[in-house]
């Protein structure tokens, strides 16, 4: 139809401009790895500890994900056994690790975990057994720290679509199960895990994902015992003047293909639908079995994960200095007060809320028209409806920092030169989060139904009418919810901003970091608890605007 | 006047399978005439409705409304939805949940740009007629499934439309609230005069409603008639089956008239101009039982002897026999206070004539 081609120019324009900010970056980087007939990859060849480097990052990548699926899995049924009492707080409990930004979290344990002068370490010490030892018993900056942490950072995810996918099952094909006399374990083996395999693939991909590009446990827990993954080698990279952006590129290259292969191998296993539909058999009779241990279960991860890492940060932001004993009558609010004062730490800390606020002004809008396209089956060209699809995608494939390292490749030189302005930052947000963006609101367009546009239209609304009056108060909350979670995850960040920061443009993760490398420890403490604070009213708007459940899409 | 036509109309889903879900469509509605589309699920029926309010996009043919074309596939013309002067009532309801009864009735007024004086006035008569004048600050989750339905009628009646469209509106109801609103949706449509097309899968609903009854099946119109034409001569087999019509009897012409339940007796005379094979469809409250052993009247009925009771299933104010007659089974409802058969009794059967509808080829050719 003629008068159907008009429209899609618009939505044309959409996927090229997007896709240069998304597409461009990589696809300039990589191109650097393979010139010089791949001169790139010798000199990576020739970088020393390579092999532990490469050995390091796949260990870190399997064996974290393995420990976040295993303990994610675990916590999710814990969480279905929960008495009822205690299932509202419970089920929400082990998401809160998530509103601690990893940054703050690894800080928070190294101050309990650090050999010497870890709080846990020192109060272990104190056991008689171990009474005789100098440091330890834990020594924090080893790989097999690092994989359990990364492991514990990343579980809340599993946690995440796991939840759902049992609640979302109800209660009522165990039941039928049970009824057809299936014991306990046969109607796990037979019927949940089962049911459970596309939620429990599915967030095993994401989370093989992060821990493939895992930057800030091992940028931060690495350093001391010269521990590196693909990743940190590239920050390391950006250190160095001038930066061999082509050997950057080979490091990030089996990034990208490992990245490429599981979001492939995901699609395989479970057919794009399946992630937003699910089996529904849900029955208002609630006849579970519940346990109290379940919730012990659920504290201790409470506890290990976000209690004791915010105590310690708290306690050394309040500290005269971190020297690991335990002295309450020296509390000084001195670190806060010079935090405060420190122009530059404040100017980052504005500077990443008015960076993040613009970049969500842009996401938002983009993001719902991206999902709104995905939405037509046939008003849109499918070729339009693919691309738009895989740019949604893309950014969630491409881990943070080689995403922020390609994006400092792409926007040092012209067309683009932005680097050193905060229109860098603002263009880094935008490309890490427009998957994030549309996908979010793309749940609540599908929420919302089409029946609604329709019966609009169907009333003589036009399409801006139908989209002011109908389309966008339906969809309010799902929007707000968004544009909360995203500014959360900007003001967490700290990957990508590491990468394209320069001495002008700095962000909260960025000086926290240069803080962490000066060795002032009390001030990094309370910069995460800043971060965190930040964080908690943040979730807290996306709660009171998208009610509980808009925690779970973080 | 014809207030809608539709013309050759197709369309095709996308896809490996590529469904033909509207073939080769033509009908017209004429002015005050509500059409009603009847036919189990799948058979095109509510596409067929959504290409007329232009929320599908048909590949061929052409949609003209009030002599104004909206759709014409040979000059690439679409008319958007909102420009069509449609009005339509989802299967859902599909009320705005943000929205009081007040601004759902009146927001295609407002779509249309009817002055505030006007729209209050119209809302309120139009709430009148559907009988929910106190409900207009309500929002559409405080409201029960029969009034969410008339609130929808009623927004699409506000505009006082060309032509209404209903999308098997009261399929969501519970059963005695859909004969309450069947009737009232009747009574409306005669006090209002609307033109409208009607999509359901109930024949009941089709019948009550009706100026005409559309049979479809795979995409085409099988059958179009009034509802007493539909309903007394279904043109095919496929409609005398949707219709219900249990009983069917294969009919061969050789050495006589055998059906597969058995030697056919009685008076056969009608059959003579008409060669096998034949099916034969019968009602099951238009045949008869009678003791086995009686002989097959002669007069202007056929008989069938050999059969059995299997059961008797008392049903309120009938009783449903099932029987085996020469290995078929066959189903015969008759009033309860006639007398009463058991299981195992031998039967004959009896039908009359004008009571057969006797298909040859796919066509009716009884009567």
């Amino acid at each position: 139809m003629r008068r159907q081609v008009a429209p899609q120019i618009g939505w044309l324009l959409i996927v090229i401009v997007v896709g240069f900010a998304v597409v461009w970056p990589i696809v300039q980087l990589q191109y650097r790895a393979f010139i010089d007939g791949g001169s790139a990859f010798t000199r990576m060849g020739e970088l020393p500890r390579i092999g532990d480097t490469v050995r390091t990052t796949v260990i870190l990548a399997f064996l974290s994900s393995a420990l976040a699926v295993l303990v994610g899995t675990f916590l999710a049924w814990c969480a279905s056994l929960l008495p009822r009492r205690v299932q509202k707080f419970g089920e929400l409990a082990p998401l809160l690790p998530l509103i601690v930004p990893a940054v703050a979290a690894v800080t928070g344990w190294i101050f309990l975990l650090s050999p010497k002068v870890g709080y846990l370490n020192m109060m272990l010490r104190q056991l008689p057994l171990l009474s005789g030892l100098e440091e330890g018993p834990f020594d924090i900056y080893t790989v097999k720290w690092i994989v359990l942490i990364t492991g514990m950072l990343l579980s809340s995810f599993v946690y995440v679509f796991v939840h759902t996918g049992l609640k979302n099952m109800g209660q009522e094909l165990e039941a039928a199960a049970a009824a057809c006399g299936a014991s306990p374990v046969r109607i796990l083996l037979t019927v949940t895990l089962p049911l459970l395999r596309p939620s429990i693939i599915f967030a095993a991909g994401v989370v093989f994902l992060l821990g493939m590009g895992q930057f800030t446990a091992p940028l931060l827990l690495g350093r001391t015992s010269r521990i590196d993954v693909l990743t940190t080698e590239m920050f390391h990279l950006t250190l160095r003047y001038p930066i061999d952006y082509g050997l950057g590129a080979a490091l990030g290259f089996p990034i990208l293909i490992a990245g490429f292969i599981v979001v492939m191998l995901q699609k395989l296993a479970l057919g794009e639908q399946r992630r937003y539909v699910v089996v529904s058999a849900r029955s208002k009779y609630d006849a579970r079995t519940t346990r109290w241990w379940a919730a012990g279960v659920i504290g201790v991860y409470l506890l290990i994960t976000t209690v004791l890492p915010l105590l310690a940060l708290t306690y050394v932001s309040l500290s005269p200095f971190w020297s690991g004993s335990l002295v309450m009558t020296e509390l000084t609010t001195r670190h806060w007060k010079s935090v405060l004062d420190n122009p530059v730490l404040v100017n980052a800390v504005w500077t990443s809320i008015k960076t993040s606020v613009i970049a969500i002004a842009i996401l938002i809008p983009l993001g719902f028209g991206m999902a709104f396209a995905l939405l037509q089956s046939t008003r849109i060209f499918k070729p339009i409806r693919m691309a738009i699809d895989f740019l949604a995608t893309l950014p969630m494939a491409v881990p943070a920092s080689l995403m922020g390292f390609g994006l400092l490749f792409a926007y040092t030189r012209p067309p683009i030169q932005i680097y050193g302005t905060a229109a860098v930052l603002v263009v880094t947000y935008i490309t890490l989060m427009i998957g994030h963006a549309t996908r979010l609101q793309f749940t609540t367009l599908v929420a919302t139904g089409q029946e609604f546009l329709e019966a609009s239209k169907a009333c003589g609304g036009g399409a801006l009418r139908s989209l002011l009056q109908i389309l966008l108060p339906l969809c309010r909350k799902g929007i707000g919810a968004t544009a909360a979670l995203t500014f959360v995850l900007l003001f967490h960040e700290f990957s990508a901003s590491l990468m394209v920061r320069s001495a002008r443009t700095q962000v909260i993760g960025s000086v926290m970091y240069d803080v962490w490398t000066g060795g002032v420890y009390s001030e990094v403490a309370v910069l995460a608890l800043i971060m965190v604070l930040v964080t908690v009213i943040g979730v807290m708007i996306a709660v009171w605007i998208g009610g509980s459940e808009s925690l779970k899409k973080i | 006047m014809q207030e809608l036509k539709v013309e050759a109309l197709v369309k095709q889903y996308p896809g490996r399978d590529k469904v033909i879900a509207v073939n080769n469509v033509d009908i017209e509605v004429q002015a005050g005439e509500m059409l009603v589309l009847l036919g189990p699920s799948g058979c095109g029926k509510t596409t067929l409705l959504r290409c007329v309010a232009g929320l599908e996009d048909a590949q061929q043919g052409k949609i003209t409304l009030e002599g104004k074309a909206v759709f014409d596939a040979s000059i690439q013309f679409n008319q958007p939805t909102h420009l069509r002067d449609i009005g339509m009532v989802f299967q859902n309801y599909s009320l705005w949940p943000h929205m009081t009864v007040q601004r759902n009735v009146e927001y295609p007024l407002r779509a249309r740009g009817v002055a505030a004086s006007e729209r209050d006035k119209r809302v309120k008569d139009v709430l009148e007629v559907v009988q929910c004048g106190h409900l207009t600050d309500r929002l559409p989750a405080m409201l029960s499934g029969g009034q969410q339905q008339r609130i929808a009628l009623a927004r699409a009646l506000a505009p006082k439309p060309k032509i209404m469209l209903l999308d098997e509106p009261l399929s969501n109801l519970d059963a005695l609230l859909r004969v309450e609103l069947r009737a009232h949706l009747r009574a409306i449509h005669r006090e209002v005069g609307f033109t409208g097309i009607y999509v359901t899968h109930d024949q009941i609903e089709a019948f009550n409603l009706g100026t005409r009854v559309a049979v479809m099946r795979a995409g085409k119109i099988e059958q179009l008639g009034t509802a007493r034409e539909v309903y007394d001569r279904p043109a095919t087999e496929y409609v005398a089956k949707f219709l219900g019509i249990r009983n069917v009897l294969a009919l061969n012409s050789e050495g006589g008239w055998m059906s597969d339940a058995g030697r056919l007796e009685g008076d056969l005379g009608i059959l003579s101009a008409l060669k096998g094979p034949l099916q034969m469809y019968v009602r099951p409250n238009a045949v008869h039982m009678s003791v086995g052993s009686e002989a097959a009247p002669s007069g202007g009925s056929f008989s069938l002897g050999g059969g059995r009771v299997v059961d008797a299933l008392y049903s309120g104010g009938e009783i449903d026999y099932v029987l085996d007659v020469g290995g078929q089974t066959l189903y015969v409802s008759t009033h309860s206070a006639k007398t009463a058969f058991n299981p195992g009794d031998a039967v004959r059967i009896n039908f009359a004539h004008r009571d057969a509808l006797i298909y040859s080829n796919d066509k009716l050719v009884s009567g």
